[in-house]
């Protein structure tokens, strides 16, 4: 006899080839007990009752986190054929509605909070203040061609000065959390363009899942569609071009040194995520071998 | 598109407007025009903010949406479309998917007075993962701008469309291929889902309101 696992937010279900429910376990209709099983299944973790359904009976399952309770099959028509309704064992949808509520807002705070959007956040910040300061010097260089009252250009001078004062204070802020954040990448290239990486990705694990090329192009996305559309010559660096192996090599050597950095700090990215050992002394010593091996 | 929803929906000269549910009146969700229509309060349906609107006004195509319906929706954004759509489906369920916490935290205030959307922070690539809470749904309509934006539309279509039931998915050309002319990106999602078990009742561009942008309808066999 072939059984089937399913469940659904307000309990496990066994059925049969039949479509009936051999055996179930409805949850409690409590909303924080109901939560909690919920959140258990949203961590990608096993039930209790699903082990005990599964028992023995080697059931056939849809979602990849039960796959060690039976035969995990994505694709196996019987689930499209089944509705269990939750307002028939009395679940109502405005209990549903609370609680994906609360689990989503938690969910999306917590996101929201991690180390690597701060830091995102911060870089963007940054070159805001840079864009400030710079229109704001424009403007008082223009306005002192010809000799003008100082006390005029007082709400201008004080401004200007603030925001740079805060670049500074701002830049060393970044500097910290990047190296707590991502300490292999740092020891590579050094906090700010590690930085700017990160916010070029969009988070610390998308960073880490890129290969190597897009590390190497992140930041010179206008070029690179530019070439797609258009023809020409593809870029050979993003960012990584602000340090000093790529943008002071001689023009010929830069495609090269772009390729060969990008794919340390593929590995640094990787390092920082997921074993979080630290590395970077290695991969330092190795890039810079094959930088001297013309 | 015509939907067919009393008068949950109504069409003035080209402007739509959806009945603003009771416990939401007074509330505008993205800066749309407030209006009292035959006693009840209506929102006007901006055709430049939300694909289905644009669709709506294009083309004659009936829809059968019955109020009770529910509905898968990937790429839920910040509820625009949403807001309207749980306007129209007043005794449904929405499951709004939405991968981007930015996103998700604008389409929370949205949903908070609307019992008839569940919201949902995931990944529409991972259509398993959220199997203990979606059902078997009448419709998945799709708009996500991502390259591999077909082939989450099939493998969520496969696991939760009812047979029978309609699918709509907005393309945006610019996203599968930049470097091919629109014309080639629509016809390359085509071809994927012509390999599908469904028919496509229609396809169309939804310019002027969108550019580069296109409509599939289609039905599930069976």
């Amino acid at each position: 006899m072939q059984y089937y696992l399913i469940t659904k937010w307000f309990g496990s279900f066994l059925l049969d080839s039949q479509k009936n429910i051999v055996e179930q376990f409805l949850f409690s209709k409590d909303e924080q007990k109901l939560m909690n099983k919920i959140e258990i299944i949203r961590d990608h973790r096993v039930l209790n009752e699903e082990k005990k359904l599964a028992d023995k009976h080697n059931p056939i399952v849809i979602e990849k986190r039960l796959q060690s309770l039976g035969s995990f099959q994505i694709n196996n028509s019987f689930f499209s054929t089944i509705q269990i309704n939750s307002e028939s064992f009395g679940f109502s949808k405005e209990l549903l509605h609370s609680i994906l509520l609360k689990i989503s807002k938690e969910q999306v705070d917590s996101s929201l909070s991690s180390p690597d959007y701060q830091v995102i956040q911060q870089v963007n910040a940054l070159d805001e203040l840079q864009h400030i300061a710079n229109v704001l010097s424009e403007r008082l260089a223009a306005w002192n061609m010809y000799i003008s009252d100082e006390d005029n250009q007082k709400p201008i001078v004080t401004v200007l000065q603030q925001v740079e004062k805060n670049q500074e204070l701002l830049k060393q802020q970044i500097e910290t959390d990047v190296k707590n954040l991502a300490p292999n990448m740092t020891e590579l290239i050094g906090p700010m363009i590690a930085a700017r990486l990160l916010s070029h990705a969009g988070s610390l694990k998308k960073l880490a899942m890129l290969p190597a090329s897009s590390i190497q192009l992140l930041g010179a996305e206008k070029a690179l569609f530019r070439f797609k559309k258009q023809g020409g010559r593809p870029p050979k660096h993003g960012v990584i071009f602000q340090h000093p192996s790529i943008g002071k090599a001689p023009f010929r050597l830069r495609g090269k040194h772009a390729r060969l950095l990008s794919a340390k700090l593929c590995i640094a990215a990787k390092a920082d995520m997921f074993t979080k050992r630290f590395i970077a002394s290695d991969l330092k010593k190795e890039l810079e071998e094959n930088l001297k091996n013309k | 598109m015509v939907l067919k929803n009393n008068d949950q929906l109504i069409r003035k000269r080209n402007k739509l407007f959806t009945r603003n549910p009771e416990q939401c009146n007074g509330i505008s969700v993205y800066g749309e025009q407030l209006k009292t229509i035959n006693g009840s309060q209506y929102r006007s349906w901006n055709p430049y903010r939300s694909k289905l609107a644009a669709a709506l006004l294009k083309k004659k195509f009936t829809l059968s949406l019955p109020e009770n319906s529910t509905v898968l929706y990937l790429g839920a954004a910040t509820g625009t479309t949403v807001s309207h759509l749980s306007d129209l489906i007043s005794n449904g369920t929405i499951y709004a998917v939405e991968h981007s916490p930015i996103s998700m935290k604008k389409l929370l205030s949205v949903v908070e007075p609307r019992q008839n959307i569940i919201p949902l922070f995931e990944d529409a690539n991972h259509p398993d993962r959220y199997f203990s809470i979606v059902p078997q749904v009448d419709l998945v309509y799709q708009d996500i701008s991502q390259r591999n934006q077909s082939d989450i539309f099939i493998r969520n279509m496969n696991m939760y469309l009812k047979p029978g039931g309609t699918g709509i998915i907005m393309v945006k050309a610019r996203s599968i291929d930049v470097s091919l002319p629109p014309k080639k990106a629509y016809r390359i999602v085509e071809h994927e889902l012509r390999d599908q078990d469904v028919t496509i009742h229609q396809s169309f561009s939804l310019s002027p309101f969108e550019k580069d942008h296109a409509a599939f309808v289609l039905q599930k066999q069976g």
